[in-house]
């Protein structure tokens, strides 16, 4: 307090020039402090960011897929599933007996009996299908059956034979065959390992 | 005029100085040669124009360092005379002076001198006191001396410090008759940058510490008394020139002389008290008459005056010795109020600070002068600050970009991820469903391809079929053969195809029919009796070989078993709860 007080007898001892000049020393001395701390942390910001942006302009110049080829490829092949798909199924008719029947009478074979069984699922290969087994009695020469099994495996390229029964081929001949057709095929999803914590961040 | 002096006692003036007489140049002596008292007085190197107004004369030498380089003598009231040059050849007696407008913008330094009796002059001595205090003790001092108010009088001192006592030197000097003086030299053209008091331009032109000089003009003598090169005492006496006994003015200006050199003096001289010299100068000091009749009337050493100057011919140093003795004030002067000077004598400069130009304020423009730079420089750092600070903007969108595009690359780069895994999936799931039809198709056409060939290789009428079954991987076929030869020709002819893996009989009947004996079993087997074949299907083949036409009545019936390669292995699921 005494050390205030001589300051300020002191400073009326001052003449008023003084007084303003240094007030004027003061002010730019503190203005000048201001503006070196402001200059040096905007040294420090701009050199943070240069930092930052070092590695950012490396990543920027990697090479990215084209987003949109993968789409056109993505897409041809959904196509193309699509269609393989359509292959899976009984087509236009959408009832196995009508392809049953149609197929018999094109081969000239006497259809004597359709059976449905229950569609089991069924995976293979990594592929669930519906498959659906179809027992069908026929009459005609062997010839004959022979040509219903090729024109039945055009219509429903899905359809395999499990068994094959030719009786009475010597008198009557007659034929028990049984398909199985694989029908609405569906990817089994994989089990996806856990993302690691650095997978999937977004900046 | 009353003159505060050491103990209070003044010498009473008898005339004011005024201009009204007219100036008469008489003899002159040859000039002084610099004299040893004072030839190691420092002198400036500046231009000096010295002015002293006596008599009604104004007598002005210009100098330079020790070298007189102008002078003359102006009558305030006459005609002019032209200025006498240094080695010019003029005359120091010219018919006319120059008024002292006539040369009234010298170049230098103007000094002027006050009249004897306008300052009033005190020297005194204080003890012990405090240098804070020093100018308020001197104030009241000189205060309580003079017979004028604080505000009617302009006061120079100076002090000096001897042992523990400070002798101070202080001159009062009349505002009235220091503004009358100072206009008196401005209208006739000269600004004064100084004044002294002729007292102390007597005393500095003295060069003897203690002496009593003595000036003696037209009109008056001024009689200066210094002691320590300290003027104590002044008195002026009238000369009346009309008087024609020189002898009677000799001893009348010696009575006077005696009369101030006995000022300040013990009562009883002490032994070792030496006579104070006579210093003679002035116009008339030059006068073979009053010179030659001083002596016998005083009992004094007479000094000639001694100048460090270089005279040159036709300068009178006594008629200008007050000019010579202004410019060694000049050169000793004070550097400032209360300070000593460099020399002994007490150099005042009487002139009061409202008549000084005012000068440069060095000072003040050298603080703004450097704040102004700094002002400058902070400028510049603030337009560094403000260059950094873009700068720092500029790097913040560019990152904030470059994040942004990082970003969106990142997440780019996510969504060709999954694009590429759903296309391999569908490259998978396509490459699955591709092969589940080919081998679909394979295997039907495979199975019809057999088929074909289990009943081509049956050639009638040797081998004839009966049944065919198709159980997972293996052929199961049932017929009769005229032969057994000819059924394992058969088997045979099914090996040989390439369409099947194995090909084994697992039985072979003689039928009953034929009356051709048991049946023989392949494979090491044999059954007897009519051969009742069991199908791949559990059912009966029995009577089957029986309903065969005859063309050749087949003797054998056979049971062949034909296996093909294993499938691919697959995985099925239970079926699901409908």
């Amino acid at each position: 307090m005494k050390e205030l007080s001589g300051l300020v007898q002191r400073l009326r001892l001052l003449k008023p020039w003084a007084v303003v000049a240094l007030l004027l020393a003061s002010a730019l001395v503190g203005y000048s402090a201001y503006l070196g701390a402001r200059y040096w942390g905007l040294s420090r910001q701009v050199a943070a960011m240069d930092g930052e942006l070092s590695p950012l302009s490396t990543a920027g110049r990697r090479l990215s897929p084209s987003e949109t080829a993968l789409a056109a490829q993505l897409a041809q092949q959904q196509q193309r599933l699509g269609e393989l798909s359509g292959l899976f199924s009984f087509g236009k008719a959408g009832d196995v007996t009508a392809v049953v029947a149609a197929t018999a009478k094109e081969a000239a074979v006497t259809l004597a009996s359709v059976a449905l069984g229950e569609p089991q699922p069924k995976v293979v290969q990594g592929i669930r299908y519906q498959a659906q087994p179809v027992a069908v009695g026929l009459v005609g020469k062997e010839a004959d059956v022979v040509r219903f099994l090729s024109l039945f495996q055009e219509k429903l390229p899905s359809a395999s034979i499990t068994s094959l029964q030719m009786t009475s081929m010597e008198t009557a001949p007659s034929a028990q065959v049984q398909f199985l057709v694989l029908l609405s095929p569906e990817p089994v999803p994989e089990k996806t390992p856990q993302p690691t914590p650095d997978q999937g961040k977004v900046r | 005029m009353r003159l505060p002096l050491r103990r209070k006692d003044t010498v009473p003036s008898e005339a004011t100085p005024t201009f009204a007489a007219s100036a008469r140049p008489g003899p002159r002596r040859l000039p002084t040669a610099p004299g040893p008292r004072q030839a190691n007085v420092p002198l400036s190197r500046r231009r000096l124009v010295t002015v002293s107004i006596e008599d009604g004369s104004a007598r002005i030498v210009v100098l330079k360092g020790k070298q007189v380089l102008t002078w003359w003598t102006a009558d305030l009231a006459a005609a002019p005379r032209p200025p006498e040059e240094s080695g010019n050849g003029h005359g120091p007696m010219q018919p006319s002076r120059p008024p002292l407008t006539a040369y009234a913008a010298p170049t230098g330094r103007i000094v002027a001198d006050l009249p004897l009796k306008i300052p009033l002059i005190r020297h005194f001595t204080l003890t012990k006191v405090g240098k804070h205090y020093l100018e308020q003790v001197v104030l009241s001092e000189i205060l309580d001396s003079i017979p004028f108010p604080r505000e009617d009088v302009d006061i120079f001192w100076q002090a000096k410090r001897v042992g523990d006592e400070r002798e101070v030197f202080a001159v009062a000097v009349a505002k009235q008759a220091m503004d009358s003086h100072v206009q008196q030299l401005r209208a006739a053209g000269l600004r004064p940058r100084a004044a002294y008091a002729k007292a102390v331009a007597l005393a500095s032109v003295a060069g003897v510490p203690d002496a009593v000089v003595v000036s003696l003009g037209l009109a008056q003598a001024s009689i200066v008394l210094v002691r320590n090169s300290v003027p104590l005492a002044i008195h002026q006496m009238e000369l009346r020139e009309q008087e024609a006994d020189q002898a009677a003015l000799a001893a009348a200006l010696a009575q006077d002389i005696e009369l101030v050199a006995s000022y300040n003096q013990p009562l009883e001289p002490q032994e070792g008290d030496a006579q104070v010299p006579v210093v003679l100068t002035g116009l008339l000091a030059s006068r073979a008459p009053l010179v030659a009749a001083l002596p016998a009337a005083l009992d004094r050493e007479m000094l000639p005056l001694a100048t460090p100057f270089l005279i040159p011919q036709g300068f009178d140093p006594n008629e200008y010795a007050i000019n010579l003795g202004l410019a060694l004030a000049d050169s000793a002067r004070a550097g400032g109020q209360g300070k000593a000077t460099r020399s002994g004598v007490p150099s005042l400069n009487l002139l009061p600070p409202r008549y000084l130009p005012k000068p440069l304020p060095t000072r003040q423009i050298a603080v703004f002068l450097t704040l102004a730079i700094f002002a400058a420089a902070t400028l510049g750092l603030r337009a560094q600050v403000s260059h950094m600070s873009s700068e720092a903007a500029a790097l913040a969108g560019r990152l904030d970009s470059m994040e942004r595009g990082d970003r969106e690359q990142r997440i780019s780069l996510l969504r060709a991820s999954s694009l590429e895994a759903k296309a391999k999936t569908a490259a998978n799931t396509i490459s699955t469903l591709t092969a589940h039809l080919e081998g679909a198709r394979n295997g039907t056409e495979s199975t019809m391809d057999r088929l074909d060939t289990l009943v081509s290789q049956a050639a009638l009428p040797r081998v004839q079929l009966s049944a065919i079954g198709l159980q997972g991987n293996n052929f199961a076929l049932s017929g009769s053969a005229a032969t057994y030869e000819d059924v394992l020709r058969y088997a045979d002819d099914l090996r040989s195809s390439g369409a099947f893996v194995e090909v084994r009989t697992t039985r072979m009947d003689a039928l009953a029919a034929s009356g051709e004996g048991a049946g023989i079993g392949a494979g090491g087997t044999a059954s007897a009796g009519a051969g009742a074949t069991t199908g791949p299907d559990g059912g009966s083949g029995a009577g089957t070989a029986m309903r065969l036409p005859q063309p050749t009545r087949p003797k054998v019936s056979f049971q062949i078993k034909a296996s093909v390669a294993p499938p691919a292995q697959e995985t099925s699921s239970k079926p699901t709860s409908k």
